[in-house]
């Protein structure tokens, strides 16, 4: 997904638009962006400072610097709650945990490597159960007796679930079970953070309301959820363009722009 | 004459073997489906059929796999990573390294002359890990299981899979096959994958030749060569490389009654 | 190259990031594969900086 918010001295959002990123929208962050500056009613150079930030950064033409999703996401949850110490970002394929102190990032984990503890478990899961995802969360919270599942991989416990259905559990019972699992694996990763409250849970899986409850159940404590989980991570990247500008304008200095250019991404494979 | 009994219960295949004064006279596989017991009944029927015997005239039954609990006329429970290592010493003596790769997990065993186990590692919690993973990818490009491995040897450019994840790596086919990427090529690809797997477990454990393959993997003549290719040392072959296991069931049950005389 | 990536990494999954820098660097990797290092890596260095 691509993500594109501004934001004014005050922090405050002027615009902020989602939109969908497929192997030929990825080249087009600007179209993304021109929408944007539209709502904000904004032309381009009144835009101060641009950072990008997602693991397509580096392919933002027109931004002035790219800082990662971890400081970003980091930055951006603090900012709605000042008293987090532990964030967890669940994408669509990947996961991570941030350890925050003071509004900053001091430390992460992640994981890119297996399907299991992220979206792409859920969305295996819902195909494999002919449901859509956004119906995955209510069906489990329907669940008054939820079933374990041993596997810990997003294949087996597609196989696993096939086999406990034809035995004739119930489907919301074996949902909630799958949820569990998934926030099972989130949470053995970010226990190597120590889990400390305020615990955050962002990212597009946060919009899930049965893998909040199961990773409360998993962590043992309460978790909050930011009103639009999808835009923790612009949210930071605007707040951090803003400080940057005026502490070079507080030293009076000019800001450090790139070269900017609204257009495609020229070497995007 | 002493007849014995190896039956492996697998988790996708279940495997039953007699053999007599160390030959294996007859072997029988089946899907384990969901009964396990049932499935071990039915693998003991068709064994004793094809060699006209009775139940009483099998001296002594061992039973292995994931499912060894559920064969009802065991005599005794063997774990399937000390049946492997006496399977494969009965048939190459000078094997000291086995390479199992099965449908849904992985393990390599160190063992010693006498086909005892001095150490081993395993992979089932992972479905890039094992067979499973050379499935899912032999589904997206719609080819039969059986002719994955000959097609995949034809391949002269092989694909690098990015991920360790058989999800992923699904996805990562899906898109190799919109690119163009040759069938062969995207073949050649996951075997190698899963050779690094193995590659990985072989870490743990070392390496000592001779170095052979069973179960379902030793069938796959496109992972054979991933793996010699990868490890550098020549993979030893079993015939019949699926009942590798049930057949050092089969023997451990000769020496055990060898042992109580 | 491959002592900054030893240090710039996850240090909670140091051996593997580590033992995965070595893959990268021998084999040609596309941008999506090499991305999530480069998050780690850079992540590392924005903490410290």
């Amino acid at each position: 997904m691509t993500k594109v918010v501004i934001i004014d001295e005050d922090d405050k959002i002027c615009a902020h638009v989602v939109s969908h990123t497929g192997a030929e929208h990825r080249r087009l962050a600007n179209l993304v962006m021109l929408q944007a500056l539209e709502q904000a009613g904004l032309s381009f150079d009144e835009i101060s400072y641009v950072i990008a930030t997602g693991y397509g950064r580096i392919n933002v033409p027109f931004a002035d610097r790219q800082i990662t999703e971890l400081t970003c996401h980091a930055r951006g949850i603090a900012s709605f709650f000042p008293g987090v110490r532990l964030a967890i970002d669940i994408g669509g394929q990947d996961a991570k945990g941030l350890k925050i102190k003071d509004g900053r990032l001091i430390d992460f984990v992640m994981n890119d490597k297996c399907a299991a503890g992220t979206g792409r478990f859920l969305e295996v899961i819902a195909a494999a159960l002919g449901l859509k995802v956004e119906d995955l969360g209510e069906i489990s919270l329907k669940s008054t007796k939820k079933v374990s599942i041993s596997s810990t991989c997003t294949v087996f416990a597609e196989m696993e679930v096939i086999a406990r259905l034809s035995e004739g559990v119930l489907l919301e019972d074996v949902v909630a079970g799958l949820h569990d699992a998934n926030a099972n694996r989130v949470a053995r990763m970010v226990r190597r953070l120590k889990v400390e409250p305020d615990v955050v849970f962002t990212g597009g899986v946060a919009k899930n309301t049965g893998m909040i409850k199961a990773l409360q159940d998993n962590l043992k404590c309460e978790v909050f959820v930011p009103e639009d989980p999808l835009l923790s991570g612009a949210i930071g990247a605007a707040i951090l363009a803003r400080e940057q500008t005026l502490e070079a304008m507080k030293k009076g200095e000019l800001v450090q722009r790139g070269e900017r250019r609204l257009e495609e991404a020229t070497f995007f494979k | 004459m002493s007849w014995y009994m190896g039956i492996d219960i697998g988790s996708e295949s279940s495997k039953g073997v007699i053999t007599n004064d160390g030959d294996l006279k007859a072997r029988h596989l089946l899907p384990s489906g969901s009964n396990y017991r049932l499935t071990a009944e039915q693998l003991r029927e068709e064994l004793l059929a094809r060699m006209n015997l009775s139940p009483e005239d099998i001296t002594c039954t061992v039973a292995t796999g994931q499912g060894s609990g559920n064969v009802s006329f065991s005599n005794q429970q063997v774990t399937d990573i000390r049946c492997c290592a006496k399977g494969i010493n009965h048939i190459f003596p000078s094997v000291r390294t086995v390479i199992d790769v099965q449908g849904r997990s992985s393990q390599v065993i160190r063992l010693n002359e006498r086909g005892q186990v001095i150490n081993f590692s395993v992979s089932e919690k992972c479905a890039a890990g094992s067979g499973r993973f050379l499935h899912v990818i032999a589904n997206v490009l719609q080819v039969k299981l059986e002719d994955i491995g000959p097609l995949s040897l034809k391949s002269e450019n092989p694909v690098t899979f990015t991920t360790g994840c058989a999800v992923f790596g699904e996805s990562e086919a899906i898109t190799r096959v919109a690119e163009g990427i040759p069938k062969e090529d995207i073949l050649a690809g996951v075997h190698k994958a899963l050779a690094d797997k193995v590659s990985a477990l072989i870490d743990r454990v070392g390496l000592e030749e001779q170095c052979a393959i069973s179960s379902g993997g030793g069938l796959n003549i496109g992972l054979i060569k991933s793996i010699e290719e990868r490890l550098g040392v020549p993979l030893m072959v079993p015939p019949e490389p699926q009942f590798v296991t049930a057949l050092g069931a089969a023997v451990i049950a000769a020496v055990e009654q060898a042992g109580k005389k | 190259m491959v002592w900054v990536l030893l240090l710039a990494s996850d240090r909670h999954r140091l051996t593997p990031i580590a033992i995965e820098g070595k893959i990268y660097l021998e084999q040609d990797y596309s941008e999506e594969a090499l991305a999530p290092l480069r998050t780690r890596v850079q992540g590392f260095l924005e903490i410290i900086g």
